[in-house]
């Protein structure tokens, strides 16, 4: 975590470890999920879509989480680290949170009839989607670094209100979507695909964010770190004489 | 790493440093406000996605004509396919009231007797639900097909449609 | 005479496999494009030596 630049291009960075650790529980996961365990009672084979489902939105929570505390960090400290952080973190989260949609909607068309209905669990996680899209937008509007640390992370604090209550959704409204799923409530024969593809997912969304957090750290602590008014020329001039220049 | 404090501290009160953490602490207190407002606050009931038979016959005349969502179980031995009318009857309940329920089009592949469904469409004149949009509530319980269910353990799977 | 078959289900969903599959690929094309740009974002930059 600690380490410096030169840490970034080591072969074995723990960002590299998790990611290579995710895809390949992911797909041992899915593979069992398809083709080894059995089909559900009611759904059939169309039941499968749960090895996949399931993982992301819990993945996405988490990943969500993540991104609340890196922006709560953020400005607690005002690192560029932890804004860099908190951006890529709401990539990955945004990725996840629209994968969910598309999982969702293709299991709901043969399960409950419908690809899409505007049931709270559906809907609240649709607006938590838009949110963290917002949080990204905002960040690419705003060019003085530190506005864009600042408000960038608190719309983020602000959004993340949203994913308790996507969670607790099933809970305290009526919904189509089914309540909360646990090892009660899965067959046996289900659970192991179902951790494998949940740990997969979780370990692969440290990956990707550890990924874009090595990229995004760069320019956002040295714009950070450049001097605030018209000296912009200095950096300039370093950032063209670098190796290569092509951008 | 801090550099640029030191010149602007002394002559200000508010420091960016310290702008930045009240920034923190006033977006903790929004999205926590906003959140308890959810979760405490009566939001519950304006946000509705289905009535169920008992509301919506307290709702009386106020039903009839109004697109509403309905929601409840598929009473056994009620489902009736009606071929003249490319339609498929049956009675929806949440225990203590039934509605007549006559929904057009193929239903999906889960609906059966005993099932969760919620319907979407107005209540006629007449006192039948007329519906053009069928969906199937599936339970969180993801069984294998270990031979034939109980009828106990059917029931247990769509209890989460019950005492709605 | 034609038996009409009631298009009333048997409670039991059978095939849907494009939906599977559906979901299942795009979830891993979504994965596959978001790592491959991080990868070609994360090296679109020589690492700076200051």
């Amino acid at each position: 975590m600690g380490s410096e630049g030169a840490a970034a291009d080591r072969l074995l960075s723990w960002d590299r470890v998790s990611l290579v650790i995710g895809l390949l529980l992911l797909i041992v996961g899915h593979y069992q999920g398809l083709f080894v365990a059995p089909a559900e009672a009611m759904m059939g084979d169309v039941g499968r879509i749960l090895y996949v489902h399931v993982p992301t939105a819990w993945a996405c929570m988490l990943v969500y989480t993540a991104c609340f505390v890196f922006a709560g960090l953020a400005l607690w400290s005002g690192k560029g680290k932890w804004d860099a952080a908190m951006e890529a973190s709401a990539e990955v989260g945004v990725l996840y949170n629209a994968l969910l949609l598309i999982q969702g909607s293709l299991w709901a068309r043969p399960t409950w009839g419908v690809f899409w209905t505007w049931d709270p669990r559906l809907t609240t996680s649709a607006i938590v989607l838009v949110l963290f899209v917002g949080v990204l937008v905002l960040r690419r509007v705003i060019t003085e670094p530190e506005r864009r640390l600042n408000l960038g992370s608190i719309a983020a604090v602000l959004a993340y209100a949203g994913v308790p209550i996507v969670y607790f959704s099933v809970k305290w409204w009526r919904t189509l979507h089914q309540p909360f799923s646990s090892p009660a409530t899965v067959s046996d024969s289900f659970i192991t695909p179902l951790r494998l593809a949940a740990f997969g997912m979780i370990f692969l969304g440290i990956g990707l964010i550890g990924l874009r957090w090595r990229a995004l750290r760069r320019e956002v602590e040295r714009e950070l770190s450049a001097p605030a008014l018209p000296a912009a020329l200095p950096t300039l001039e370093l950032g063209q004489r670098g190796p290569g220049g092509a951008a | 790493m801090s550099a640029p404090q030191a010149p602007v501290a002394p002559a200000r009160g508010i420091t960016p440093a310290l702008q930045r953490r009240l920034f923190l602490v006033g977006a903790l207190l929004v999205a926590g406000g906003a959140l308890s407002a959810v979760a405490f606050g009566d939001l519950g009931e304006s946000l509705v996605y289905f009535w169920d038979p008992t509301q919506m016959a307290a709702a009386g005349e106020d039903a009839v004509g109004a697109t509403i969502r309905l929601g409840g179980v598929v009473k056994a031995g009620s489902v009736e396919w009606q071929q003249d009318r490319g339609s498929l009857k049956f009675i929806v309940s949440d225990g203590k009231t039934e509605v007549a329920v006559e929904a057009t089009g193929a239903p999906p592949q889960m609906f059966r007797e005993g099932i969760g469904v919620v319907v979407e469409g107005t209540l006629t004149q007449s006192g039948v639900f007329a519906s053009d949009r069928l969906m199937v509530k599936h339970s969180n319980e993801y069984k294998a097909p270990e031979g034939d269910m109980s009828a106990d353990e059917r029931k247990e799977l769509y209890s989460t449609v019950e005492g709605l | 005479m034609n038996e009409v078959v009631e298009p009333v289900a048997t409670g039991v969903i059978t095939g849907g496999w494009p939906y599977i599959i559906g979901a299942y690929g795009l979830t891993w094309a979504g994965l596959l494009a978001f790592l491959t740009r991080a990868v070609l974002l994360g090296r679109a930059r020589p690492p700076e030596s200051p």
